[in-house]
């Protein structure tokens, strides 16, 4: 019932766009059946396939890297007062500020497109990564001594939850950061489809282009809920149970 | 004691630096335990008895004195010790089920005969059929059913347990206390058990160590000399139970006149 609700308001919704579409006269904003016959001239192996290669190729490299160091610096106690100043600098930069260096370091290739999506992935999980090492139970670590395992054994399984949620955070910046690189200095993708179609008024390319993105980051996360889903299958049973 | 002890504290002694003080946990420790000896250790919240736990567990280092398990100094953890912490909440692992958790310790061994071994172990504590459990899906006596199968399924020698039941209800508690002893008894393990219910160690113990307040050192020990099997409500009302029990109180409560 509620999913219905909810396919109604969005049936609703693309009736709006639509009637506004045809009632406007400004040619800036195009019916939705128009956009939606526009997807046509995008090509899913020229335009798409890259660009979605590329976000996820630096959300990969970003949640590993993150995860990794996260782990890293919050186990090591003694390392944080040296690394967390310049930590909380660099998380504080916004990250489409250092496209342009990367354009300069690495030039507009693939490579650095990747590099800047995996450079500002990677902040969520690392910051989820150091705290929630810190705050493993130390009961689990005395567990492990005594077991005689090694403290990893339970420390990744213990921060799972944390750098998965850290790893949300890290998808939807990833797709953020796929458009702005093909924003600039770029021949192909679908952030340099969607400026392509504005600077040449193909206004509802533009649009179908914008579907075609929201598209894909939904179809992302979704793939993304049902891996969390399975991984932290424990995580979720006992939120519930503790939930009420 | 004629048998040589499998376990030998002496002058043993810890302190914990923080910024500004320094807590000494315990002062001066020393004591034997007999293979197959059942130890209660009584003392106040606070005098130093998960420390001294750690220190005989070898998870912690003493800064003075020293621990022998079976005649060898202990300096590592020592492969014939297992532990049931204090708190099964922060010691159970909530992303295994209860037979995995029991697995842990033997995870080295095959897949099969761990398998066995912790269904076993389940078994005995009365878990049979809750291994694919996980452990919030269970009671807290259940959890701490599953903490104690989880130090037995390694066959240790020795079992270091800290106020395994302090957070159990009473009746819970009652029936726990007596499966740990029929377990321990059938196994055949040296048990030292913490606690700060003097009740409790008298019901289970063979011999009881009283702890002064921190810094804390060994104030008197008593030999438990009551029949087993012991019963919670019989055992309880014999005159030695009231009289074990009231030396004890006393012995905490006037430290200095311990002679
Ligand atoms: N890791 C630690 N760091 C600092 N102080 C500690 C630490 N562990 C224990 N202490 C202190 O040592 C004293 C004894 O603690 P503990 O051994 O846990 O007592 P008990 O188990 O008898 O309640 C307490 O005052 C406690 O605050
Ligand atoms: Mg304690």
């Amino acid at each position: 019932m509620k999913r219905l609700l909810g396919l109604l308001v969005a049936a609703l919704l693309l009736l709006v766009w639509e009637v506004a579409g045809r009632t406007g006269d400004t040619g800036l904003f195009p019916p939705v059946s128009d956009a939606i016959a526009e997807l046509a001239s995008i090509d899913p192996w020229t335009d798409v396939l890259p660009s979605a290669g590329r976000a996820l190729a630096g959300f990969a490299i970003g949640v590993t890297l993150g995860a990794l160091l996260g782990v890293t610096i919050g186990w090591l106690r003694g390392l944080e007062p040296w690394v967390r100043p310049a930590l909380e600098f660099l998380r504080a930069v916004p990250p489409p500020a250092v496209l342009p260096v990367a354009v300069l370091a690495l030039g507009a290739t693939s490579g650095m497109r990747i590099t800047v999506i995996a450079a500002a992935a990677m902040w969520p999980v690392l910051i989820a990564g150091v705290d929630a090492t810190r705050a493993v139970e130390p009961g689990y670590l005395d567990v492990a001594r005594i077991s005689h395992a090694r403290p990893v054994s339970v420390i990744l399984p213990a921060v799972l939850p944390a750098l998965i949620a850290g790893a949300r955070i890290a998808l939807g910046i990833a797709l953020i950061m796929m458009v702005i690189s093909e924003m600039t200095a770029a021949t192909s993708g679908l952030g340099y489809l969607i400026l392509q179609a504005q600077r040449t008024y193909a206004i509802a390319q533009m649009y179908a282009g914008i579907i075609v993105l929201g598209l894909l980051g939904w179809l992302v996360t979704a793939v993304f809920s049902l891996v969390e889903r399975h991984v932290l299958s424990w995580y979720e049973d006992q939120k519930g149970i503790a939930g009420g | 004691m004629a048998e040589t002890p499998l376990v030998r504290a002496a002058g043993l002694g810890k302190s914990f630096r923080g910024r500004r003080s320094t807590t000494q946990a315990i002062a001066d420790i020393g004591f034997e335990q007999a293979p197959g000896e059942f130890l209660g250790v009584v003392g106040p919240s606070g005098c130093g008895k998960t420390t001294l736990l750690r220190c005989l567990a070898g998870l912690e280092r003493p800064d003075t004195g020293t621990v022998e398990f079976d005649g060898r100094p202990v300096t590592g953890i020592p492969d014939a010790v297992s532990v049931v912490f204090q708190d099964y909440h922060r010691s159970l692992f909530p992303w295994l089920t209860a037979g995995e958790n029991v697995r842990f310790p033997i995870r080295d061994r095959g897949r099969a005969a761990g398998r066995e071994q912790a269904r076993e172990a389940l078994d005995r504590v009365g878990l049979a059929g809750f291994a694919d459990h996980h452990p919030f899906q269970l009671s807290g006596g259940m959890q701490q059913r599953v903490a104690i199968a989880r130090a037995i399924v390694s066959r240790p020698r020795f079992l270091l347990m800290d106020e395994p039941f302090a957070s159990v209800d009473a009746q819970t508690r009652a029936v726990l206390e007596q499966l740990t002893v029929t377990i321990t008894a059938e196994l055949g393990l040296t048990v030292l058990l913490i606690t700060h219910d003097i009740d409790e160690a008298i019901l289970m113990a063979d011999r009881v160590l009283v702890l002064s307040a921190r810094p804390s050192r060994v104030l008197r020990e008593v030999p438990i000399d009551l029949d087993r099997p012991r019963d919670e409500v019989e055992t309880r009302a014999l005159p030695l139970f009231q009289d074990y029990r009231r030396e004890i109180h006393r012995v905490i409560a006037n430290p200095g006149t311990a002679d």
